[in-house]
């Protein structure tokens, strides 16, 4: 085989390097998200039965390689290293096809892969996919005697339907490709019709395995289940791949004679170097601080997002939700409740989540409340939600929920399963003993979390019932800190002060302490909706911050209202005079 | 060179000469000196001491304590025996296996197990304990659909049929075929696999029913009827078919003692005549004052079976709501009901669903529960049956256990009965196997045997309305689809009565 020239090596090179910028850069917590989705289990029967299935083997291999994505960096140069390979085998098979080395071959190459930065995969399964197929067109061309070659191209098919579905339209595509080119240069009037024979076995063999091995509908029989989650339409961007090749292919075609011009390798890398600068700069996923949140949240992480959100504007709601979660974990919520861009009920709380963000994001905020099966709920729906029905950090999350609510056999079929998984092994190690009734009932947070459960049955979801949720919540538990911050979150936010002031009765007369948000709302409670200015003192409300309200009162009529905003904007009775109130969501 | 060669061949044949004997001491049996333990081995499934049908396939198990060498015997009263060799898992061969339960019908097996502990690798040996073979031979398939024990969503569903003689599993419709939709309420007449009917929700909803290898495609809702046919029952003739129509709600607990309930705002019972593609008034339980649901036909198809409730405000009421179980005279000539009606389960402290009668008409069996009627989330909901010819129950203990036992059907020679428990886990649902003896004692239930025991552990499915039925369901999947997708739907009317023109004069 000849050593490839220096120019695609450097082509190469830079697609590599560039993929993975970008998707280190802008895709990291994305893929790291995915990989939740996927649970590699080391067992003879798991890898049985996903090879029973189309394309069941490069299933297997993807899930293999995704359980690594949680390492630092592994994910984009997985990803980089799958959009460099095969764009080199398909740049190999257009040099072999034309049997000439073509300047722009390398270059059109290129084209497609780049569709891959536009829309990401959210499984490498297509990747490989196409790797398997690419590739075996490439074997197949080293096969340079001719009815050897067919037969070659034959078995070469037939085995990776099976196995990497649709590897083998891949394959067929590439073995028409060079065969049809062949026959146009005059490599054999017969060719392309054995190539076109072999494409044609490649479109006839999913149907033959439809009506013989499997039970499966007309997309998986093609495609497989394992590129895309089967419940969804299929991808525009895989018709935008596929169109790409063909095109790309046509273009070489054309182009296959010209010589290339002087200065067009430098014009050419210059180019290439500059999309992809851009594309490193400008390509940032949408919900990427969502993600990452989401990523230090799995970490239990969660000072992390609360001083990250407070230094950073939080973007989008679903990292809001994160925001206020973290804040709540942290003790830190009344500080931070007006500093954040609050929304309302949906900042909480996802409201009747659907996607696999939302069920997550209930799950946990469920579970910080204390609403235990609330959190075993949304944790259950969560794991369905996923095409393979395994989602490991969700079903650890079932494992606890089960031992709160002392159902251990529950929680020992979870935790059997993650035991059979490499990542989630030490922690099941951990969990294990919990099952001993006696373990579990002297472990510190599994005591706390059933001291905090409901005892009072009640039908709200706290997903679409938030304030009666918590109403319960607090009346079976007043001590329970995280419902009690995001109780008064709540009532504050929306500026429902006597329903306030009734969960405050209890502090009357007290010498506890308060929060700053909390003292600021008694003294403009009993101001202006009470009319009593003096009866803030039977609680433990601060001289300084009676004082500043005292000079916020005095200067509210005098002060411009930037300098209001600017003097008083942090403070609640600010908030509550002139911050217009969130919308509540339509029951 | 030649000393070399030699030298190797020789102690090539040495080597070969050894295997034997090396494999035999990696499989050799403990002696008498093994330390016998108190207690019968820990095996999963509990196969100690249950009755199995003579047709059933291997009961392969796994030992849960951690041993290494094995060594199984099964000693048939006939003289037969079966060895297993090997580490914790114990699958026998199925030709073996079939004869040596062939030769011990109506006779007992007993296992005797020993091995070497792992700990301290001491021989040790369990007190043998028994299989009852009952000459008695069970339906050769369960259908059955598997589906996450979800809350509100279904994900990936299926319905399946399992031949019950070997590990043969097929599927008779995956929701894959038909847009991910809701398949359920797969129903048959007499057992018959040929003749069924099944729902399917959302994408292609419509009820399908099979007969005589046509598949019809039928719209049942009707402005007369509260919903779409629910829960069927066929009658005998395979004329009939007696469905509850409900509209069906449920929300969700907030208390670690219980998850959710599944209750009807209303239900009725009517009848739906399959030849005319009718549902007929005279023949339903149209009533506002009662909700009534989970028909079933008795074997000789003269009364119709239901249970019913006194209609309560819900969902304020849910855990007031107690269903009892009732039947009425049934006219198949005319296609009515009577008006006489037996009362067979009172609702005074619990509350009964899923009236199944077995095929010879003898024994009612029902499940009990606190109160409603979807015990699938109850944990006490058990297993209870009652003799048809006096009323009084029968002991069926042996069924039960402390977590929910549910759904339950007959085998069509009235010997055995399948019954969904989630005693295993508490969340997942499988279907247990147990003998029913010509005075209604039930004898301990069996799990149904798996090639390899551990595919419980990491099944996530629900084995959801068990059903025993005679033989291969025939029907592919792919007409199914077919009918699913192509078919139109045929509206089925609701059909009232003309008065006669003698009473008009």
């Amino acid at each position: 085989m000849k050593r490839l020239p220096p120019y695609p090596c450097l082509l190469w090179s830079l697609v590599f390097l560039g993929s993975f910028l970008f998707f280190e850069l802008n895709y990291r917590y994305w893929y790291r998200f995915m990989e939740q989705y996927s649970l590699f289990l080391y067992r003879w029967d798991y890898f049985a039965d996903l090879c029973v299935q189309v394309g069941g083997f490069n299933a297997w291999v993807t899930a293999w390689v995704t359980q690594f994505f949680q390492l630092p960096c592994f994910a984009p140069l997985c990803l980089a290293g799958l959009l460099t390979l095969p764009g080199v085998l398909f740049s190999l098979l257009l040099k072999r096809s034309f049997n000439e080395s073509s300047l722009r071959a390398p270059l059109l190459s290129l084209c497609p892969w780049f569709l891959f930065w536009l829309y990401p995969v959210e499984s490498i399964a297509f990747l490989l996919a196409l790797t398997a197929g690419l590739g075996s067109a490439c074997l197949y061309t080293r096969v340079r005697k001719a009815p050897l070659r067919y037969l070659a191209g034959f078995a070469l098919i037939t085995l990776l339907y099976p196995l990497a579905a649709p590897a083998h339209l891949a394959a067929a595509a590439g073995i028409l490709l060079y065969e049809c080119i062949r026959a146009a240069r005059g490599g054999g009037d017969k060719a392309g019709l054995w190539g076109l024979g072999l494409c044609l076995w490649a479109l006839v063999l999913p149907l033959a395995a439809m009506r013989t091995v499997y039970v499966v509908p007309l997309r998986e029989a093609f495609l497989s289940k394992h590129l895309f989650h089967p419940e969804y339409p299929l991808p525009a961007s895989l018709w935008y791949v596929a169109t790409s090749f063909l095109a790309v292919a046509g273009l070489a075609y054309v182009f296959r004679r010209r010589q290339a011009r002087p200065r067009e390798k430098p014009a050419c890398i210059s180019l290439l170097v500059a999309g992809m600068i851009l594309g490193v700069v400008f390509g940032r996923h949408p919900l990427e601080q969502a993600y990452r949140y989401d990523w230090l949240a799995r970490q239990g992480a969660w000072e992390r997002i609360a001083r990250d959100a407070l230094e950073h504007p939080v973007k989008d709601k679903d990292a809001l939700v994160y925001a206020n979660l973290a804040h709540a974990y942290c003790r830190s919520y009344n500080e931070a409740l007006l500093q954040l861009p609050q929304i309302g009920e949906e900042g909480f709380i996802p409201r009747d989540p659907k996607t696999r963000l939302g069920l997550i994001q209930a799950a946990e905020v469920s579970w910080l409340l204390n609403h235990t099966n609330s959190a075993q709920r949304f944790a259950f729906v969560g794991v369905l939600s996923s095409e393979r029905n395994v989602q490991p950090r969700l079903m650890r999350r079932l494992i606890e929920t089960y031992l709160v609510n002392e159902e251990y056999k529950a929680a020992e079929k979870y935790i059997r399963i993650l035991e059979k998984s490499a990542l989630y092994r030490r922690e099941m190690q951990k969990l294990r003993p919990l099952l001993d009734p006696e373990t579990a009932s002297q472990t510190e947070w599994i005591t706390q979390r059933r001291r905090l459960n409901p005892t009072t049955d009640n039908p709200y979801d706290p997903t679409k019932s938030f304030p009666s949720a918590l109403a319960f919540l607090l009346d079976d538990h007043p001590d329970n800190p995280a419902a009690f911050a995001y109780g008064m979150g709540y009532l504050l936010l929306y500026k429902e002060l006597h329903a306030f002031m009734h969960y405050m009765e209890e502090r009357k007369g007290t010498d506890e302490k308060l929060p700053t948000l909390y003292q600021e709302a008694i003294c403009i409670y009993y101001t202006a909706v009470e009319n009593n200015p003096e009866a803030f003192r039977s609680y433990a409300v601060d001289p300084d911050v009676y004082q500043r309200y005292r000079e916020y009162l005095q200067q509210s009529g005098s002060l411009s209202p930037t300098l209001l905003r600017r003097r008083y904007g942090d403070a609640y009775y600010y908030y509550a005079q002139f911050v217009p109130t969130p919308e509540k969501p339509a029951s | 060179m030649k000393s070399f060669l030699q030298q190797q061949t020789l102690s090539l044949l040495l080597s070969l000469a050894l295997v034997p004997a090396l494999l035999s001491a990696c499989a050799e049996k403990p002696d008498g000196t093994a330390e016998i333990q108190s207690h019968p081995p820990v095996i999963f499934p509990d196969y100690t001491d249950v009755t199995v049908p003579v047709n059933i396939a291997p009961l392969n198990f796994r030992l849960q304590d951690p041993v290494e060498n094995l060594h199984v015997t099964v000693r048939g009263d006939d003289g037969q025996t079966l060895h297993h060799h090997g580490k914790q898992h114990v699958s026998f061969h199925p030709k073996a296996w079939k004869k040596l339960l062939k030769g011990n019908a109506g006779r007992t097996l007993t296992l005797h197990l020993s091995a070497l502990r792992s700990q301290d690798r001491q021989h040790i040996a369990w007190p043998p304990f028994s299989i009852h073979v009952s000459h008695d031979s069970i339906d050769s398939h369960l259908v059955y659909r598997l589906i996450e024990p979800g809350y509100e969503k279904w994900h990936i569903v299926g319905i399946y049929q399992r031949n019950l003689e070997n590990f043969d599993e097929k599927p008779v419709i995956r929701n894959e075929l038909t847009g991910y939709n809701c398949i359920n309420c797969h129903s048959f007449c007499n057992g018959n696999p040929q003749q069924m009917l099944l729902h399917m929700r959302a994408t292609y909803g419509a009820t399908y029913i099979a007969a005589n290898g046509q598949i019809e495609k039928l719209d049942t809702r009707t402005p007369h009827t509260l919903s779409h046919l629910t829960y069927p029952y066929w009658h005998p003739s395979g004329r009939y078919i007696a469905a509850s129509v409900n509209d069906i709600k449920q929300f969700f607990h907030a208390v670690k003692e219980k998850k959710m309930e599944v209750f009807d705002l209303e239900s009725d019972v009517v009848v739906y005549d399959v030849a005319h593609h009718s549902i007929l008034s005279a023949a339903s339980l149209l009533t506002k004052d009662c909700y009534e649901t989970f028909p079933a036909f008795s074997p000789d198809g003269q009364w119709l079976y239901y249970c019913s409730a006194p209609a309560l405000p819900m969902p304020d009421h849910y855990d007031r709501i107690r269903y009892g179980i009732y039947r009425r005279p049934f006219d198949a000539a005319q296609g009515r009901i009577g008006t006489t009606t037996d009362t067979l389960v009172r609702a005074d402290t619990h509350s009964a669903s899923f009236p199944r009668i077995s095929p010879d008409g003898r024994f009612l069996m029902y499940t009990e529960t606190a109160y409603g009627q979807f015990p699938i989330w109850h944990k006490d909901a058990d297993i209870r049956m009652i003799n048809l010819s006096d009323g009084s129950p029968t002991e069926v203990s042996l069924l039960n256990s402390n977590d929910t036992e549910s759904y339950h059907s007959w085998s069509r020679n009235s010997r055995w009965t399948v019954v969904s428990s989630r005693r295993e886990n508490g969340l997942y649902t499988l279907p247990y196997f147990a003998h029913i003896d010509s005075a209604g004692r039930a004898s301990k239930p069996f799990l149904l045997p798996q090639k390899n025991p551990d595919a419980y552990d990491f099944l996530l499915y629900s084995f959801n309305l068990p059903e025993l039925v005679s033989g291969e369901i025939q029907l592919s999947p792919y007409e199914l689809q077919h009918a699913a997708t192509r078919k139109t739907a045929t509206q089925v009317d609701f059909h009232v009565p003309q008065p006669s023109r003698s009473r008009l004069r």
